[in-house]
């Protein structure tokens, strides 16, 4: 938008902002772009809080500095001519990213999940509470077998030819997908036998540690194989939630898998920690500790919010920051599901695809044992099958209709929310989960990542103020 | 020709907010929420 005098705007009734002392940060909650401002340019984008001129805001001459301030204001859609109509513009724009789903051109993750079973049976496990609301459970086909797992690979990297894409994104998930490691084993010595002149592959694997042999960890290594793998905690924090089938603590099991991961040179750059009602009280800044011991970088933290009735909302994202704080003045990041929207903030809906997660924004097949594809391992919404791959992503699918339902701006329960283009309401699995069983909260989801996303924002608005102070600072009084 | 006479008003300022370090998404565990 070009500054004209004379035209009427008004502040954008998606305009959100997050206060820190005399400044703020001020995002667009459909488009993104975060500000930040001092207290008397915010006074100034809310004078626009009723249709007026520039001109009857600013009685003199700008200076280049205000010039400049206003074009950002208006280029970042917070001040918009008065007859803009925000959502009818993102409407557009989303309909333009159609010909990209149908095309199959955002396909460019393979997940396979190379068993439906596990050796744990941790507590808030999603991956079987979801199951168990659908058929899913009572597939027969438990593990994958070679025969489907290198039909997938064929077909997934013939996708990715036909897009003229030579990076091949591949993990292994489940369940725990070590109980499959031979074929794990025969899929990634294919890969590297038959196409890598061809293709770069990036493989990846979650799994919880235990069945980690020195010969897994070796042949891990060999193939560049990123481990995902968790730690709900110390010991103790650990054994409340996550336990074998029969009922006992895993922790001893996991750092086997962890120290077979070290002494094969390939030690783990990060952990995840699922906390829920029974381990809250339990994290700590210990963990941070346990990290930096063992030399690892980030501490990711995941909090079952929806089934944390007992617990207010206040006090997980107070815990949350202290424990972020901590670990920050120590080198770890801390991040969680409860950062993406303010990493989201990073893009803008209109230049990128923003999405919650890589299944939502269409990336991602994830074929199960059975050659069922679904967007994203733990859902029970199929999307297609490996029988028809090749028109998986064509117009009317399954897999069309579900990226274009979860576009920015088309997610029902999701407009008006302070963070609508950044969250895209939320993990889809949650979701999914919901609404079999009608007794999540989703709106603690909600509320829980409004609170985080804001919390995040005045901490970066503190660190960058910190660090360039005369951002606050009266530079040039107005001559 | 008079001057005009300087104004209190400090400049309008705006700055783009630091990026956010975002961590490989994934590690993705078996839990959503």
């Amino acid at each position: 938008m070009v500054l004209d005098l004379n035209v009427a705007y008004v502040k954008s009734p998606f305009a959100q902002v997050v206060r820190d002392g005399d400044s703020a940060v001020i995002w667009h909650s459909l488009f993104g772009y975060p500000q930040i401002v001092p207290a008397e340019t915010l006074k100034f984008l809310e004078s626009f809080s009723t249709p007026r001129t520039m001109r009857s805001q600013l009685d003199d001459e700008l200076t280049s500095e205000d010039q400049e301030a206003i074009e950002e204001l208006l280029r970042c859609y917070f001040l918009i001519p008065e007859d803009f109509d925000d959502r009818a513009f993102l409407e557009e724009k989303m309909r333009t990213r159609e010909a990209e789903i149908i095309s199959g051109s955002l396909i460019d993750y393979l997940e396979l999940i190379m068993s439906e079973a596990c050796n744990f049976r941790c507590t808030y496990c999603i991956h079987f509470n979801n199951l168990e609301t659908s058929d899913r459970i009572n597939n027969p086909k438990k593990f994958m077998r070679f025969d489907t797992a290198k039909e997938t690979v064929d077909q997934y990297l013939e996708i990715l030819r036909s897009h003229e894409k030579c990076v091949a994104e591949i993990n292994f998930g489940g369940g725990e997908p070590l109980l499959a490691w031979p074929v794990i084993k025969q899929v990634l010595e294919y890969c590297r036998t038959a196409y890598r002149s061809e293709f770069q592959f990036r493989f990846s694997i979650n799994t919880n540690a235990s069945l980690i042999t020195p010969e897994i960890a070796t042949t891990l290594k060999e193939h560049r194989v990123e481990i995902a793998s968790s730690l709900d905690g110390l010991r103790e924090g650990n054994d409340r939630v996550r336990l074998t089938k029969s009922g006992g603590g895993t922790f001893s099991q996991i750092m086997r898998g962890f120290d077979a991961l070290t002494q094969a040179g390939y030690p783990l750059d990060g952990i995840a920690v699922t906390v829920n009602e029974k381990n809250f009280h339990e994290l700590d800044e210990s963990i941070v500790d346990w990290a930096v011991a063992r030399g690892t970088k980030n501490v990711r933290i995941d909090i079952d919010v929806v089934d944390m009735v007992e617990i207010p909302i206040e006090d997980v994202v107070a815990k949350l920051i202290r424990i972020r704080r901590y670990a920050a003045a120590r080198g770890v990041d801390v991040p969680g599901f409860w950062s993406r929207p303010a990493e989201n903030l990073n893009e803008s809906t209109l230049e990128s695809r923003v999405a919650f997660c890589g299944a939502v924004r269409g990336n991602s097949m994830c074929v199960g044992p059975s050659g069922n594809i679904y967007g994203c391992g733990y859902s029970t919404t199929q999307l297609g099958s490996l029988s028809e791959i090749q028109s998986f992503h064509a117009l009317g699918t399954a897999y069309h209709r579900f990226v274009r339902d979860h576009l920015t701006g088309v997610m029902e329960m999701c407009k008006g929310c302070m963070i609508e283009g950044q969250c895209g309401g939320g993990c889809n699995i949650t979701q999914e989960f919901a609404r079999a069983t009608k007794t999540a909260k989703i709106e603690r989801m909600c509320d829980f990542y409004r609170r985080m996303t804001q919390e995040i924002l005045r901490e970066q608005l503190r660190e960058a103020t910190a660090s360039e102070p005369e951002l606050l600072q009266p530079a040039t009084e107005r001559r | 020709m008079q001057k005009a006479q300087p104004k209190q008003r400090p400049a309008l300022k705006v700055k783009a907010l630091p990026k956010l370090k975002v961590l490989c998404t994934c590690q993705r565990p078996s839990n959503c929420h």
